[in-house]
C-alpha cells in the first residue's frame, strides 16, 4: 500500500519535472523552484526506496556495486558530455534529461549505499550522524549558491571581496557539511570485517572509485549546471562526500593491510574453535571428533600433519589413535609412543612443547627419522581433571614454523579438544554398558530356556535341581535326559567365560549331549564323542566342565565321567559316610583325541535306598563371603552328613540356607548349580 | 570390585609374570593385554607366578588357554608355578596338570626353559 502510494506520488513528481522542462526556458539559473525540490525528492526517494536492498548486501557487495554504479555514472557523464554538448542548450533535450535524471537516481543509491557501509555495526549516534549529513547536504544544495559560484570559478580573484553576510550563511553550511561528511566518513568499521584478500580488492576499488568521481567532478559541471544548479551543488558535494568516505577507508586499509593475515587467522581460528565447540555437542562418535580435531589442529596453525596419541584406560601407556596425512614412517615411530623423550617429557611437565628446529633438539633427538632433518613440532597435552587424556601433535616441514600464538591457540583449542574427546569416551562407554547389559539380558534368557523347567518324575528316584544365577551368566548348566523307563541321564556342567558367548557354547553343549545320547548311553563314551566335537568348534580360551550319569534305575547301578568338572558328592547310607567321587578326567574341548580319551575314567556305584547323590558346580563350593573364605567342600559335605534323613529337595533347601548364611552380604560372583539325588 | 595385578619382570631370556589377587571375568582382560605385550614383543617363554593369586575364575584360565597354542608353536611354553593349595585344586579338577608344566618354585620353572 505505501509502495505504491510512493510510486504514484513518484510518477506525479517526475510529471512536474518534465512539464517544468519544457515550461521554465531559463533552466539553468533558479535558486527556488519547485523543480529544485523535485530534484531533493527524487534523490531521497531512491535513497529510501534502496535502502532495504542496500542493507541485505554483503560488505564486498555494497563496495563492488558501488563501483558498478560509479563506471556507470561516469560512462554516462563522461560521454554524454562528449556527445550531447549541443543537445544541452536546447529546450528540448531528451537524452540530456534522461542523463540528468539518472545523475540523481545514482547519487540516491550512492548515498543509499555508503549509509549502508557507515551503519554496519552502527552506535547511538550513527544513524543521527548521517541524517545531519543529508540535511546539511540537501541545505547546502538549496541554498549554496554563493560557495558554488566561488568554487566553480576556482577561487577567482574577486572571492574575497565577494562575500557578503549571504556568503558566510553559505560557508557556515558549507563547513558543517564538512564536518559531518568527515564525521561520517569515520564510520569505516565494515573494514575489519573484511579478509585480507578483500581488503586488498577493497583497496583498489577506493582509489578507481576515487579517480573516476574526481574525473567525473571535472566533467559534470556542464550538463547539470545548465540544468540546474542544486542539482548541480547536490551532485558535487554527494560526489565530494563519496571521495572523503573512500580516501579514509583507503587510508584505514593501508593501517590494516599488514595485520591483515594475522587478523584473518584469528577469525578462523575462533571460527574453528566455534566448529569444534558445536562438534562437541553433536559428535558422539570418537573417530569423528578425532578427525574433526585433526583438521582443525591443520587449519589453525597450518602445519602439514597431526597426529593424536590417547592414554590406554586405566594404564600408563599411550597409543595413536588417529593421524592426519602423517607419513608412514613417523606412524611406526609413534605406534609404540609411550617411551618416546617427547611423550615422557609432556606427561611429566604436563605442558605444551614447542620444538623449532626437531633436527637440533634433544627433546626429539630418539626419534631417528627427526634426526638432522629440518621441521618444526608443537605438542599439546590433552587435559582434563588435571589428568593427562592424551597429546596432540603438530607437524610443519620448516623450521621455526609455529608463533607464540599459534602455540597459545592451540593449547586453548586443546582444552575444547580433551572435553570432547571426554565425552565422546563417556558416550561410548554408557553405549558399550548398555549393549553389554542388553546382551546379558538376553544370555540369561538364553541360559534359562536351556535349563530343564522340571525334574523328571521318576518312581524310584527323589530329584531336585535349581541353579541361582549371579548377575553376570556364569555359563552354568544341568540337564536329564530320560532315554528310556529305566534309564535315565543327568549331566551338570559349566562353560567357561559369560555373557552370550556361554550361552552360546552351552546351547551347542546341550545339542551334542541330547543327538549323542540317543545312540550311546555309556558316560566315558559320550563325553569323549563330545569333546571331538566341542574341541572343534570351540574358541581357544573356552573349555566346558562336566559331570555327566547314567542310572540304570533297573539295576541300581549309576555310572559317573567326570569331564574336569566338580566331584560327585556320594552320601552310601551302609557306610553312613561321605564320598567325594573324582574318576580321572579333564575339561571338554582342552585337549582332543587320544589325551583326553586315556584319562577319562568311569565310575560305577550300585546304589541303594537312602544314599544320596549331589551334582554341583564351583559356584557352591567357591561362594565367598566378605571375608574372601570360600564354602568349601567340607562345609557342603557336613550339612549332606547332617541332613541326610531329609528329602532331597529338603537337603537342597539346606544347603542353600547354609550358603545364603554364609555368603551374607557379599555378592554372587558366579553362577551356582545343584542337583540333589536320592534313591527311594 | 576385587583387585587384580600383573607385574612383569624378566631373568635371563625368561619373561615371568606375577599375578596378585582375583583373577575373574573382570579382571581377566588384564592378563590378556600383559600376554598379548610378550607374544607381540615375540618374547615366547613366559612364567606365571600364581604366589600371590588368591581366586581364578574358568575366564582366567580362558585366557591362559587362549596363548598357550600360539606360545607353543612358536617353541616357547608357558609355564604356570607357586600355586596354592585352592588353585591347584582348580588347575586340577580341570585335568589341566596334564597340559601345563605346573610347578611348586619359580626357580624350577625358569630352570626348565633354560635346559
Amino acid at each position: 500500500m505505501k509502495k505504491s502510494i510512493a510510486i504514484s506520488v513518484s510518477l506525479l513528481i517526475l510529471l512536474i519535472l518534465l512539464a517544468e522542462f519544457f515550461i521554465n526556458e531559463n533552466a539553468g539559473a533558479e535558486t527556488f523552484s519547485p523543480r529544485s525540490f523535485v530534484i531533493i525528492f527524487v534523490v531521497l526517494f531512491c535513497y529510501f526506496i534502496s535502502q532495504s536492498w542496500a542493507q541485505s548486501l554483503s560488505i564486498y557487495g555494497k563496495i563492488k556495486i558501488i563501483l558498478a554504479l560509479n563506471l556507470l555514472l561516469f560512462a554516462i557523464n563522461y560521454f554524454s558530455s562528449l556527445s550531447f554538448d549541443q543537445f544541452a542548450k536546447s529546450s528540448l533535450n531528451i537524452p540530456g534529461l534522461l542523463v540528468f535524471l539518472s545523475d540523481l537516481v545514482f547519487i540516491g543509491l550512492l548515498l543509499s549505499l555508503i549509509h549502508g557501509l557507515v551503519s554496519i555495526q552502527r552506535k547511538k549516534n550513527t544513524r543521527r550522524n548521517f541524517i545531519i549529513f543529508l540535511v546539511f547536504l540537501f541545505s547546502f544544495s538549496l541554498f549554496g549558491q554563493q560557495m558554488t559560484y566561488a568554487y566553480s570559478r576556482k577561487f577567482s580573484p574577486t572571492f574575497p571581496i565577494a562575500m557578503s553576510s549571504r556568503s558566510l550563511y553559505d560557508i557556515f553550511i558549507v563547513l558543517f557539511m564538512i564536518y559531518a561528511m568527515v564525521i561520517n566518513s569515520f564510520r569505516l568499521r565494515w573494514i575489519k570485517f573484511l579478509n585480507k584478500s578483500q581488503k586488498i580488492k577493497t583497496f583498489f576499488v577506493s582509489a578507481m572509485i576515487i579517480f573516476l568521481l574526481v574525473l567525473l567532478i571535472s566533467k559534470s559541471g556542464h550538463l547539470l549546471g545548465d540544468i540546474s544548479a542544486v542539482a548541480h551543488r547536490l551532485f558535487t558535494a554527494s560526489i565530494t562526500f563519496v571521495i572523503v568516505y573512500f580516501s579514509f577507508s583507503i587510508i584505514l586499509i593501508l593501517l590494516y593491510l599488514p595485520t591483515a593475515g594475522a587478523l584473518d587467522r584469528k577469525t578462523k581460528e575462533l571460527a574453528s574453535l566455534q566448529q569444534l565447540s558445536r562438534s562437541i555437542l553433536g559428535v558422539f562418535d570418537l573417530n569423528k571428533v578425532f578427525d574433526i580435531i585433526l583438521q582443525q589442529t591443520i587449519e589453525i596453525t597450518g602445519s602439514n600433519y597431526s597426529w593424536l596419541i590417547l592414554k590406554e584406560s586405566g594404564k600408563r601407556s599411550f597409543r595413536l589413535m588417529a593421524e592426519n596425512g602423517m607419513p608412514d614412517k613417523m606412524k611406526d615411530v609413534f605406534c609404540q609412543p609411550t617411551k618416546l623423550n617427547v611423550v615422557k617429557w609432556i606427561n611429566d611437565h604436563k605442558n605444551v612443547l614447542m620444538i623449532d628446529r626437531v633436527g637440533k633438539d634433544d627433546r626429539v633427538s630418539d626419534i631417528e627419522k627427526w634426526r638432522h632433518r629440518s621441521g618444526s613440532l608443537l605438542a599439546i597435552p590433552l587435559i582434563s581433571n588435571k589428568k593427562i587424556l592424551g597429546i596432540l601433535f603438530a607437524v610443519k616441514n620448516t623450521e621455526y614454523g609455529f608463533m607464540a600464538d599459534d602455540r597459545s591457540l592451540l593449547a586453548m583449542f586443546a582444552n575444547n579438544a580433551a572435553i570432547a574427546i571426554e565425552n565422546a569416551q563417556l558416550v561410548e562407554k554408557s553405549l558399550t554398558r548398555e549393549k553389554y547389559e542388553q546382551e546379558l539380558k538376553v544370555a540369561h534368557e538364553a541360559q534359562m530356556k536351556l535349563l530343564p523347567a522340571t525334574t523328571p518324575d521318576i518312581p524310584s528316584l527323589e530329584i531336585s535341581a535349581v541353579c541361582i544365577t549371579a548377575n553376570e551368566v556364569g555359563g552354568d548348566y544341568y540337564d536329564f535326559f530320560q532315554y528310556s523307563k529305566n534309564s535315565l541321564g543327568v549331566a551338570i556342567g559349566d562353560v567357561s567365560g559369560k555373557g552370550a558367548e556361554a550361552a552360546f557354547y552351552m546351547a551347542e553343549g546341550k545339542g551334542i549331549l541330547e543327538s549323542f545320547g540317543q545312540i550311546d548311553r555309556v558316560p566315558a563314551e559320550l563325553l569323549c564323542k563330545a569333546n571331538e566335537v566341542l574341541y572343534k568348534t570351540l574358541d581357544a580360551k573356552t573349555f566346558i566342565s562336566m559331570l555327566f550319569g547314567v542310572f540304570d534305575l533297573k539295576k541300581g547301578i549309576v555310572s559317573f565321567s567326570r569331564a574336569g568338572h566338580c566331584p560327585l558328592l556320594y552320601w552310601k547310607a551302609e557306610d553312613e559316610m561321605v564320598y567325594l567321587v573324582e574318576p580321572l578326567g579333564m575339561a571338554l574341548g582342552l585337549i582332543s583325541g587320544s589325551v583326553f580319551k586315556t584319562t577319562l575314567s568311569q565310575e560305577d556305584v550300585k546304589y541303594k535306598k537312602g544314599d544320596i547323590f549331589v551334582l554341583f558346580t564351583d559356584g557352591v563350593t567357591e561362594a565367598m563371603n566378605e571375608s574372601q573364605e570360600e564354602f568349601g567342600e567340607d562345609r557342603l559335605c557336613e550339612l549332606v552328613i547332617e541332613h541326610h534323613q531329609s528329602s532331597a529337595f529338603e537337603i537342597q533347601s539346606a544347603i542353600l540356607a547354609e550358603i545364603k548364611s554364609f555368603v551374607g552380604d557379599a555378592s554372587q560372583h558366579d553362577d551356582l548349580s545343584l542337583i540333589v539325588i536320592k534313591p527311594k | 570390585m576385587d583387585s587384580f595385578e600383573v607385574a612383569g619382570r624378566r631373568q635371563e631370556k625368561v619373561e615371568i609374570l606375577a599375578i596378585k589377587g582375583y583373577l575373574d571375568a573382570h579382571t581377566a582382560p588384564s592378563l590378556e593385554n600383559a600376554l598379548q605385550e610378550l607374544v607381540t614383543a615375540e618374547k615366547y617363554q613366559i612364567v606365571i607366578n600364581f604366589k600371590d593369586l588368591a581366586y581364578i575364575s574358568s575366564a582366567g584360565l580362558g585366557v591362559i588357554m587362549g596363548f598357550i597354542e600360539n606360545v607353543r608353536d612358536h617353541g616357547g611354553d608357558i609355564k604356570l608355578c607357586e600355586m596354592n593349595a585352592k588353585i591347584y585344586r582348580v588347575f586340577d579338577l580341570l585335568g589341566f596338570p596334564k597340559i601345563y608344566d605346573i610347578t611348586d618354585k619359580e626357580a624350577e620353572a625358569v630352570k626348565k626353559f633354560n635346559s
